[in-house]
Formats: structure tokens, sequence, C-alpha cells
């Protein structure tokens, strides 16, 4: 890859051979994230592609903790993609196992990045990993609040989600059979 | 932690209460902007905390759902799906966008499921205990493929009583304190003196000549059948179910003949569908005169208001009388009912009996056991010692040989049911029901 500072200009340096494009966060703060790592989200594609960026990218709708954990998924998963494609016996058989094994702890590792996050934290996440358009974080994210919702009763999770209950009298008792009959195991 | 991280929590925190503070909510005074990020943690109202969901796009908020419907596919998971579903009308609809029909996925969700047309492809298996004691049945879906394992969700039982002049099995939601006057009553079967003719009620009128528009998002109807408000336990027929001796009289299975009043012939054609499906399992008793509706909760939102009255505009029945009203009598249902036969057994020379083909599904040889099918000609009938006479009839089209509802005894007080489109779950049930009941002499 030859390099290409000059067309780029500051905004694609290299470090160590690798093409590195900077971000700012709304908050001022900024940050370098691998070129193939930004490849991820398919608004940075769009906006690296463009070109014009010599100053990094700013993004007024990303706090620097939030990017912060997204520049870390993406760069964790395209590190994993690198190496399964770089994988010497990609055109065998047993490599199955391996791509298998790798994507179970692929998914581990998100599991334990949106576990970790408080629910504020968590909200932000979602919230860029849909304006950057990142489908794996945002699939992840969703999954734990999905999560989050299991096991609620509808007034534990109005409370979470903050919502008014505007069914009727009538409609309240009809959902109160329903989930009767739900939960009648 | 650094000043640094301090600082910028802190800036996070009022920046976004002034992007949430916009969500002023009339309810809470107590919410000012003046509040910073720290009171916040401190403030007693539970509606605070956690109040950042609130303003989670619909967008995301249905990402979030379809993750949720899609991973709890099988009971008792799907429960979750139906307790989003109870959150607020916003949720309601958008469950209900996203969960398809049982006619596409093959998956009951709500209690409406049961009113449903089962899938196209394949069956919904469940099973159907007996209780002789307190002469109750009980319907299961099925969770495990194997036929003698009790494990099921439960759909709906049924509790037979003996009267003078006929035998009734009336239907309900739920498993315990069923009574006439509950409110989780949705149908009956009832049979003549003999036990050989059966009538299938429904508390919902599944055609409607007061059936205004198709329930869409513009407006977001609860209730899509009225039933008058003087008469709250209307039933309508939906279908007949009658029992015949074969050419062999007592010697040979018995013939069953089902009308679906509710299912026209044209739904099995290429293209045809069961019309007029319900948006809900119970029928509503509107109770509430127009000008006393409680807004209690939910009065300040716009669309609460939009909704009352979309809903009471459906109301033009209120003079009828409808009780135990037969379905032909309505303009939009004069098309030709689907007829269901059962299919003609074949005599086994070897086993000397009658055998037919229940898949598995059905291991105890019993007078009751059934294969519906479609009727578009007569079945042929079985006569003793000749070998497979229903080779003789013409082929049916394909779409008419699937067994649309298959009963059977696989042990004591325990039978499988299994059935498919047009049928739903409660007109299965109930002409299972019927099974029990015939007087029939039986070999």
């Amino acid at each position: 890859m030859a390099a290409e500072k000059g067309e780029k200009g500051a905004a694609a340096k290299e470090v160590a051979g690798e093409r590195m494009v900077t971000l700012e966060s709304s908050d001022g703060e900024e940050f370098h994230m691998s070129e193939a790592a930004a490849q991820l989200s398919t608004l940075l594609r769009h906006v690296i592609e463009g070109g014009g960026i010599d100053n990094g990218i700013p993004l007024p709708k990303v706090a620097a903790r939030t990017l912060e954990k997204v520049i870390m998924y993406c760069e964790k998963h395209a590190k994993a993609a690198a190496k399964s494609d770089s994988d010497p016996s990609a055109a065998a058989g047993s490599s199955s196992d391996n791509t298998a094994a790798a994507s179970e702890d692929l998914e581990k590792w998100d599991r334990k990045l949106v576990n970790g996050l408080s629910q504020d934290a968590l909200f932000d996440l979602i919230v860029a990993a849909d304006y950057l358009v990142i489908d794996g974080l945002l699939d992840a994210t969703c999954r734990k609040v999905a999560d989050m919702m299991k096991g609620k009763t509808p007034d534990e999770i109005r409370k979470i989600f903050n919502i008014l209950n505007d069914f009727t009298k009538e409609e309240e008792e009809e959902m109160r059979r329903e989930y009767a009959w739900a939960f009648d195991d | 932690m650094s000043f640094r991280n301090i600082v910028r929590d802190v800036r996070d925190g009022f920046g976004s209460l002034s992007r949430r503070g916009f969500e002023v909510k009339l309810l809470d005074h107590r919410r000012g902007k003046s509040h910073g990020a720290v009171h916040e943690l401190h403030d007693p109202a539970p509606v605070i905390q956690n109040s950042c969901w609130a303003n989670l796009p619909p967008e995301l908020l249905r990402d979030v759902i379809e993750r949720l419907e899609d991973s709890e596919a099988t009971w008792p998971h799907r429960k979750h799906v139906v307790a989003c579903a109870d959150v607020c009308q916003t949720w309601r609809e958008m469950c209900k966008e996203i969960v398809k029909n049982p006619e596409f996925s093959g998956k009951i969700t709500f209690p409406v499921s049961l009113k449903q047309p089962g899938p196209r492809d394949g069956t919904i298996q469940c099973f159907i205990k007996r209780d002789k004691s307190t002469q109750t049945y009980y319907l299961y879906l099925c969770l495990s493929s194997a036929v003698l394992v009790e494990s099921g969700k439960f759909l709906l039982s049924a509790k037979r009583t003996s009267r003078p002049t006929c035998t009734e099995y009336t239907i309900f939601m739920n498993a315990h304190n069923i009574s006439r006057s509950s409110k989780t009553y949705i149908g009956k079967l009832r049979s003549n003196l003999l036990g050989t003719k059966f009538a299938i009620y429904d508390t919902q009128l599944p055609c409607n000549a007061a059936n205004v528009s198709q329930p869409g998002k513009t407006s977001r109807r609860f209730y899509s059948r009225k039933v008058s408000p003087k008469v709250p336990s209307s039933t309508c027929n939906i279908a007949q179910v009658s029992y015949e001796l074969n050419v062999l009289g007592t010697r040979g299975p018995r013939r069953m003949n089902c009308v679906m009043h509710s299912i026209p012939a044209s739904s099995l054609e290429a293209g045809g569908t069961v019309p007029c499906q319900l948006d809900s399992v119970l029928a509503r008793s509107l109770d509430e005169p127009f000008g006393s509706i409680s807004f209690s909760k939910s009065s300040i939102m716009d669309h609460s208001m939009q909704f009352s009255s979309t809903r009471f505009s459906d109301i033009s029945m209120s003079s009828h009388r409808i009780r135990d009203m037969t379905l032909g009598d309505n303009d939009e249902c004069k098309e030709m009912p689907l007829i269901l036969r059962n299919k003609a057994p074949r005599w086994h020379e070897q086993l000397q009996c009658w055998c037919l083909n229940f898949r598995g599904r059905v291991t105890v040889a019993s007078v009751k056991n059934f294969q519906l099918v479609a009727a578009t000609q007569p079945t042929a009938q079985p006569t003793a010692g000749a070998p497979n006479p229903s080779q003789a009839a013409p082929a049916l089209p394909p779409e008419h040989e699937k067994v649309i509802l298959q009963f059977g005894k696989v042990a004591k007080d325990m039978f499988t049911m299994d059935y498919r489109y047009p049928l739903s779950a409660f007109q299965a049930f109930a002409i299972c029901l019927s099974s029990f009941d015939t007087k029939l002499a039986c070999e």
C-alpha cells in the first residue's frame, strides 16, 4: 500500500503502515482509528471515500466516552476480519472449526462490552451505532436492551422507559387477561 | 477518575439534560431545567431514573423489539413479547406489526392467535388433556416433539355441561375459575340430544356488516368487531359438525361433516384467504357510554382521544338482536362455506382394522380419532374387505389432500390435535370436543 499522505491530508496518517483517520467527538476530543476499522461504519466509509477531511471527521452527535467504545468495537472486529482473511488454512476444510470458535469468541467479547455499560452509556452507544451505521454494534446493543426487557412486567418496562400507560380501563383489563394467559404455565 | 473525566461527565449530564428536557411531562412538575446531573441521581421519583430510554427513537425501539420477537420464538419465552405489547398503545401497535399471524409464522403469540387461521406451511401441534372428574378439557401447545411428553403451553380450556336437551362445552382462555359469567369465555360447542349434530359458537362475529375499515396504522383501532352493548354475551354460530354412521352401520368408522360458515371454500384456492379476521380473542362488552369515558392517566396525549372517537364511531349494530345469529344471514358471507369431511380410513386386512396414517402423532386406536380434509367431492365409502376402495376415486387437487385437522388418542385422557390453515385453534378445539361427545355406537 503506497503512502498517499499528500492526497488525503492529515486525516489519513499512517501509523505503523496502517492508514489512520482522525475523529473529533462532540466534546472536542480527538481520536484516531485505523481506516480498516472505520470501514465498519457505513457513514465513515462514505465520508472517507468522499475525501476532503483534512482536519479530521467531526462527530457532533457522539460524545468522547461513547466514541471510545465505538472505536474499541470497530478495531476489534476489523482485526478479527483481517485475521480470518489472512488465515493460511482458509482454503482447507479444517478452518471451519477455527472460524466457528473465532466468531464465538468475538460474540463473547461483544457481550462483555455491552454488559459493562451503564444504562446511559448503553443508550448513547445504541444511538451512536445507529448514527454511524455500524450494523454489528447496533445488533449487539439492541440485543442487550431486548435482554433488559425480558422478564419484566409491563409496569416495570414502563418505569424503565418512562412510558405513560395510555390504555383505557377496559383495555387494561384485557391486557391483564392477555398477560395472565401468556404467563399461565 | 481524573478531573477531566468528571468535568466531561457533568458536561455530558447537562448536555443530555437539555436534550431530554424538551420532553416536558405535564404530570411531573418537579422536573425543571435547573436540575443538574448530580441532583438527578438523588431524585427519588422513579420516573426520572433511567429516563434516557424515554428518548429512544421509534426506529431503534422497533429494532429492539424485532430482536426480542426473533429471539423469543418459542414458549414459554414468547411471553416476553406479550409483556411488551401490554406496555402502551405505541408499543402494542409496534408489536402487532412485527409479530406475524400464525398463518405465516406458524407461531402462537397473543390470545388472538387462537382465533386466527393456522399455518399454510406445516401444522401447529397441540395436545388435549381430559380431566374426567371435573369434566374439563385443556388444550396445550406442544413444546416437545415427543408425543407422550406433557410439556405444553396452555391455550384453552373447555368445561362440559350436560343439560336436559343437549350437552354444552364452554370454552375459555384461562385454566382456572372458569364459569359462564367469566370474562375469559370465548365460545362454546353445543350438541343436540343424540350427540349427532353440534354447533360451534364464537363470542365474536367474524363477519360483520358494521365492519368499517381494515385495522391500520391510521385508525389505531383496538376493536374490530362490535357486539351490541345490550347483549354482552351474544354468540355467533360459526360452524356445524355432524356425525353419521357409515354404510356399514356400527361396524365401520363414522362419517364426520363440518360446515365452516366463517371460512369460505375459496380460502383454499390459489390466492384465497380467510376474510374478516379478528383483532382480539374476547368480545368487548361496551358498558362505558361515550360520555363517561375515564381518561385517567393518559388523558393529555392527543392520540388517545383520537382513538376513543374512532372506537365509538364503529358502533352501528346497536339495534340488532344478534344472539345466536347464524352467519348465513350476512351479506358478506354468502360465499360457499368450507366443508370438511373425515378422511376415509383403509381396511387393513392383516391387522383386521381401519387405518389412517397419523404419522406417529396418534398411537391408540379409538373411534374418536379422525383426519379432516376439505371436501371437493364425496369421499369414497370404505367397505369391509375391499382393499383400498378410495383408489377408485378421482385424484383431488393437492391443496385439498392436506389434512387440515388431525385428532387422536395417545394415552388415557391424552390426545393430540394438529391443525393448519384455514382452521384456527379455537375452531379445531371445538371440533375435537365434538368427537368426545358423540353417542353413536362404536365398534
